[in-house]
């Protein structure tokens, strides 16, 4: 029972034919998607109706990175085709049936770096803009589509934009509990537990 | 026509598969799953019955949710051991099985002891797939599970016990009155199992200890056995509403917060079982249907995300969310998957979440419990933002971290491709499952018409607003879950921190500073006494002095007797 031989060899070429874009553009379009948290994902991308949700400064130049990024991962082809296979960086891996795992890593060399329509700057911004447009379709939606919202709770809901509003207060709210309760009082470093 | 637990067939199975090897093996992982599924099919309602210990057991009976609990499990054990195939896991795969075939077993009991017996032995099997994982951490890991289930089984059996002495009834009836200490004790049992905080940190401690495959098992039957359970002998009882709440949001905060990709997915599956908890407390006919239709439908997406995630820490060895990244260039059908299984967990239209998880909270709207409905409100915008995107996000997509791991191999794919169209199928066409529900006529349109109608205008528009604007907090609050190498302490600190330290800092030095008294109760006293009331001032002559039996033996004996009495018990 070993893993299908075959299947990386048929992947290579496929992936050699989707890499048409230029290395610059292949660079920006990384350090796009890296600089700027990039869109949203509430979907398969590659069938293009994916949708997105601009972060917090959608007013921000999508070419600038922001500053407190980790710099762990150079977001270059050649950096990241170097430094992150190398077999010293093997990680610890499940059990003693995985030590096939570097042979994918030798495998996985063959398939090439490559920016796709995803991470293209225009590409992002279409997805911000369309996002925010998504959002406000549904909040209109519900005024043509549902003219006299039913109430489940009297005086709670039952007004245009419930749920819109409900879904985002709700959603800060956790996580602001989460990162400044939660997380102050009870974080530590993922070593905790070893030494 | 078949007059023994369906669940036999894995676990009598599993001992066969064990011995063999090579395609046999292969082909016996992928059989006797389809057998066990053929067979709870073909059960009919004949309740089958077998004295022992002066006890009438009933071993097969199918109660209102046998079927759809059953089934998936089967379902389950087919589709998990298909994904597990190529890794030739050997212990893992037969320790899966007999855990598989023991939650069918549950379901099929028709008495509470023949449900604790397999109750049990879930746990035994849960154990070694934990351990077969093979490394060190999933070894300490197993053995804090296997001792929390442990005390989780005495406390049930406590229970069981106490309410046999009062009732002198076997009968699995409703208990829900927690004024009687047997009722309470049980449901304490359960609530271990179901993973409720604060008893239920073993969970995100433990599954994510286990192999790729070993954690699609370890997903699926715990704590839906427990859900089970709980609707068989506590629906309707009211502390489970706010039990159930309690771990939908727990879940939430703890999984925002986690950086471990199995870890985030192990916390959303106490969030979800929240709302199957709090869809029994409610007790209505919709809200039981609505537990069980979320159950079936969980225990497949949730199995989709940790097949996505096992496959992405299968292929580059990563699990953190600080390491991955950009994965969807290399593994596209992973994170297709992966996103139809994000999708489904929070309940987007299409998907099968929203045709079964809303029928909880339409049933807290309908019974009129506002702040219920508030929290599984909130809660289902929530799992949007920790498992809906934070999953795929962080792993397919974020940034780009260099790894170009390809797709994993052909059976794994096989795998996810099939429970992904089952969360679609589910999603588009629910009227089989609803089939299948432990009330099936409850509908608005009684018995023939469809249960439930997930598809109105509003519901879809209030469904998309819910979740699209939980999205859109997700990335306006993307700085702010920024991914750390950090993990959140939770109620195992407890006894793998604060236990060992207060007996290294209290009791040890304690017992230490106790030891003089030790030595002159259990030596100098006797000896002082001899002394006393004895002339001869050597004490016993040497032939009457009797040897000490080492532990070993003395355990050997002990057992022994202890055998000797069972056969008199017997005869």
């Amino acid at each position: 029972m070993s893993r299908d031989p075959d299947q990386p060899q048929n992947k290579v070429p496929a992936q050699h034919a989707e890499s048409a874009e230029s290395p610059t553009t292949a660079n920006e379009g990384l350090e796009t998607m890296k600089g700027n948290e990039g869109p949203g994902d509430r979907g398969p991308p590659e069938d293009g109706a994916r949708t997105g949700i601009p972060d917090d400064d959608d007013a921000a130049p999508f070419e600038v990175p922001t500053d407190d990024e980790p710099t762990d991962h150079e977001p270059t082809a050649a950096s990241a085709s170097s430094d992150s296979r190398s077999p010293s960086d093997a990680p610890p891996t499940q059990g003693n049936r995985d030590e096939a795992l570097p042979d994918f890593r030798e495998r996985a060399k063959l398939l090439p770096d490559h920016a796709t329509w995803l991470e293209r700057p225009s590409t992002i911004k279409l997805l911000k803009f369309g996002s925010l447009g998504l959002l406000a379709a549904t909040v209109a939606a519900e005024a043509i589509f549902v003219p006299n919202p039913k109430a489940h709770f009297e005086g709670v809901d039952g007004w245009l934009g419930f749920h819109a509003v409900y879904g985002f207060v709700t959603c800060v709210l956790m996580v602001v509990a989460a990162k400044f309760v939660l997380g102050a009082a009870l974080k530590r470093k993922d070593t905790y537990y070893d030494d | 026509m078949i007059e023994f637990p369906p669940g036999l067939i894995l676990i009598v199975g599993a001992f066969v598969l064990a011995a063999t090897r090579g395609a046999l093996f292969r082909v016996g992982a992928l059989v006797l799953p389809a057998l066990t599924l053929a067979a709870v099919w073909m059960t009919t309602d004949e309740v089958v019955q077998v004295g022992w210990l002066g006890q009438a057991l009933i071993p097969v009976q199918k109660n209102a949710p046998t079927m759809v609990f059953a089934t998936i499990f089967s379902v389950m054990t087919l589709v998990g051991a298909l994904f597990a195939l190529n890794m030739d896991r050997r212990v893992e795969l037969p320790a899966a099985f007999v855990y598989a075939g023991s939650a069918i077993n549950v379901t099929f009991a028709g008495d509470l002891l023949t449900m604790f017996i397999f109750w049990e032995l879930m746990a035994v099997g849960s154990t070694v797939v934990i351990w077969s994982a093979g490394t060190a951490e999933a070894e300490t890991a197993g053995r804090r599970y296997v001792n929390v289930h442990l005390v989780g089984g005495a406390v049930m059996m406590a229970g069981l016990a106490l309410h046999f002495t009062n009732t002198g009834s076997l009968a699995l009836t409703n208990l829900s009155n927690l004024d009687e200490p047997a009722s309470a004790l049980i449901l304490v049992g359960i609530l271990i199992n179901a993973a409720a905080p604060p008893l239920g940190s073993w969970l995100p401690d433990a599954y994510p200890a286990a192999s790729a495959s070993g954690t699609v098992f370890l997903s699926a039957f715990t704590t839906k056995t427990a859900v089970y359970v709980l609707m068989v002998l506590f629906a309707g009882t009211e502390a489970l509403i706010w039990v159930g709440c309690g771990m939908a949001i727990y879940g939430i905060v703890y999984a925002i917060l986690e950086n471990d990709m199995r870890r985030i997915l192990a916390y959303s599956i106490v969030n979800q079982v929240g709302f199957m908890v709090c869809g029994i407390g409610i007790g209505t006919q919709m809200a039981l249907n609505g537990a069980a239709a979320h159950a079936f439908a969980h225990i497949i997406y949730k199995a989709l995300l940790l097949m996505s995630a096992g496959s992405v820490l299968y292929m580059t060895g990563k699990r953190k969310c600080t390491e991955l990244g950009g994965l969807y260039r290399t593994m596209p059908l992973t994170m297709i998957c992966g996103t139809i299984g994000a999708l489904a967990i929070s309940s987007f239209p299409a998907t099968s979440g929203f045709t079964t998880k809303s029928m909880i909270t339409d049933a807290a709207a309908h019974e009129h419990l506002q702040t219920t409905w508030l929290i599984l409100e909130a809660a289902s915008a929530g799992v949007f933002l920790h498992a809906g995107i934070k999953f795929p996000w962080f792993v397919f997509f974020q940034r780009d971290s260099g790894l170009r791991a390809p797709d994993p191999p052909l059976n794994m794919k096989i795998a996810m491709v099939l429970f992904a169209a089952a969360c679609l199928g589910i999603g588009l066409y629910p009227a089989p499952l609803y089939a299948i529900l432990p009330f099936p006529d409850a509908g608005p349109n009684g018995p023939g018409g469809l249960l439930y109608h997930a598809y109105t205008p509003e519901h879809l528009i209030n469904q998309f607003q819910l979740l699209l604007f939980a999205g859109f907090a997700f990335f306006a609050l993307l700085k702010l879950l920024k991914r750390t190498e950090t993990i959140t302490l939770d109620a195992d600190w407890t006894y793998r921190t604060m236990f060992p330290r207060i007996w290294i800092v209290v009791l040890g030095p304690f017992f230490r500073w106790l030891a003089p008294a030790h030595r002159f109760v259990i030596s100098a006293l006797p000896t002082l006494i001899r002394k006393f009331f004895t002339d001869d001032p050597f004490g016993v002559p040497p032939h009457l002095v009797r040897k000490r039996l080492e532990v070993g033996p003395t355990v050997a004996l002990l057992t022994l007797f202890l055998a000797v009495v069972l056969v008199f018990n017997l005869l």
